[in-house]
């Protein structure tokens, strides 16, 4: 989620990693806003596997990673300062 | 724009992909402990113990030392590595049909020695990696392969084996906790106990116990979203949450 604040941007947003998921869904239930879905593509293990697809809806709250038994999800936050008011 | 990584794997845990089944407990369990051991910054110095059972390749999945017990005997093993090596944080990480099947006499003589050791037990009602047959912790009613009309006390087959109550019975163990790992606010709450209990054993207080309650979908034949459901409805019922002893309440 891209969030103007003051003078400064934040984004959140999150990754998977395709081989080492294992298509549980267990995120995809977890997740408040519901940014994860199910692909249709399948990794090397045969596993059809979720893709962060709402990705413009991820608050970082990492619910998602918290209960993810794969470790297949990263959660990265940006920030960047623009010109506006300051603190 | 500038990019920060706000979560990641730990730093404990190898990049290896783990062998278990989708929805599995053990892979939560397992950051879980790779979190509470890079924070407590103990990575040089722990020693865990591998069970026999699902988790039996967990060395493989920990950056640290690990040392493989044979079936049902980590308390053992535990108690060996503990006295040889004082300055070593010994934890033992066990599977129901490893701890209350056949390694309870070794985990009840243990946890009455108060031993300094720390034991993490992961109860799935089931044998997961034999293929589902019947463990001590099967709930009444509860089908599995050896069990096929469900679990019935009528027919000598008892009833669930409630181990944090055994063990919390015992004059010398010091923390005693269940818990499970189904939501993020369990994962936190299980993250806490575990941190207590190994913060427990460095500071030499006595033997400290957390069972986790965790899901088995394949085993239990349904998905891993109604198998953290039915951990949350059923086996709660029988296995309560909550601390069942704790003799040092003001060590977080």
């Amino acid at each position: 989620m891209e969030k103007v604040l003051k003078n400064k941007i934040i984004q959140t947003f999150i990754e998977v990693e395709p081989e080492r998921c294992k298509g549980c869904l267990l995120c995809v239930y977890e997740c408040p806003e519901g940014v994860i879905d199910v692909s249709n593509k399948f990794n090397s293990k045969g596993w059809i596997y979720v893709e962060p697809l709402f990705n413009e809806k991820c608050t970082g709250c990492k619910k998602c990673a918290m209960v993810c038994p794969d470790l297949a999800i990263k959660v990265f936050l940006g920030q960047e300062v623009i010109a506006g008011p300051t603190d | 724009m500038e990019l920060k990584l706000i979560f990641d794997k730990p730093k404990t845990m190898t990049d290896t992909k783990t062998h278990y089944c989708p929805g599995c407990g053990h892979g939560v369990l397992h950051r879980i402990v790779a979190e509470v051991i890079d924070e407590l910054g103990i990575k040089d110095r722990v020693i865990g113990i591998a069970p026999v059972g699902c988790a039996v390749t967990a060395y493989d999945y920990w950056d640290i030392d690990m040392c493989e017990a044979a079936h049902g005997r980590v308390a053992a093993v535990a108690t060996g590595l503990k006295r040889a090596r004082p300055d070593a944080i010994v934890f033992g990480y066990q599977g129901d049909g490893d701890l209350a099947a056949i390694g309870l006499a070794e985990t009840i003589h243990a946890a009455n020695r108060g031993e300094l050791i720390t034991i993490i037990f992961v109860n799935n009602a089931t044998y997961g990696m034999t293929g589902g047959q019947m463990a001590p912790t099967t709930l009444v009613g509860q089908v599995t392969k050896t069990s096929p009309k469900g679990r019935n006390p009528n027919n000598f087959e008892g009833y669930p084996l409630r181990v944090a109550e055994m063990i919390a019975m015992l004059e010398a163990p010091v923390y005693v906790e269940r818990c499970m790992v189904t939501s993020t606010e369990s994962v936190f709450n299980t993250k806490r106990a575990i941190k207590k209990a190994f913060t427990l054993q460095m500071q030499g207080k006595g033997y400290s116990f957390v069972e986790v309650l965790s899901g088995c979908p394949n085993e239990w034949h349904i998905n891993p979203v109604e198998a953290n459901r039915w951990i949350e409805e059923e086996m709660t019922k029988f296995f309560p949450l909550g601390v069942f002893k704790d003799k040092y309440p003001e060590i977080k």
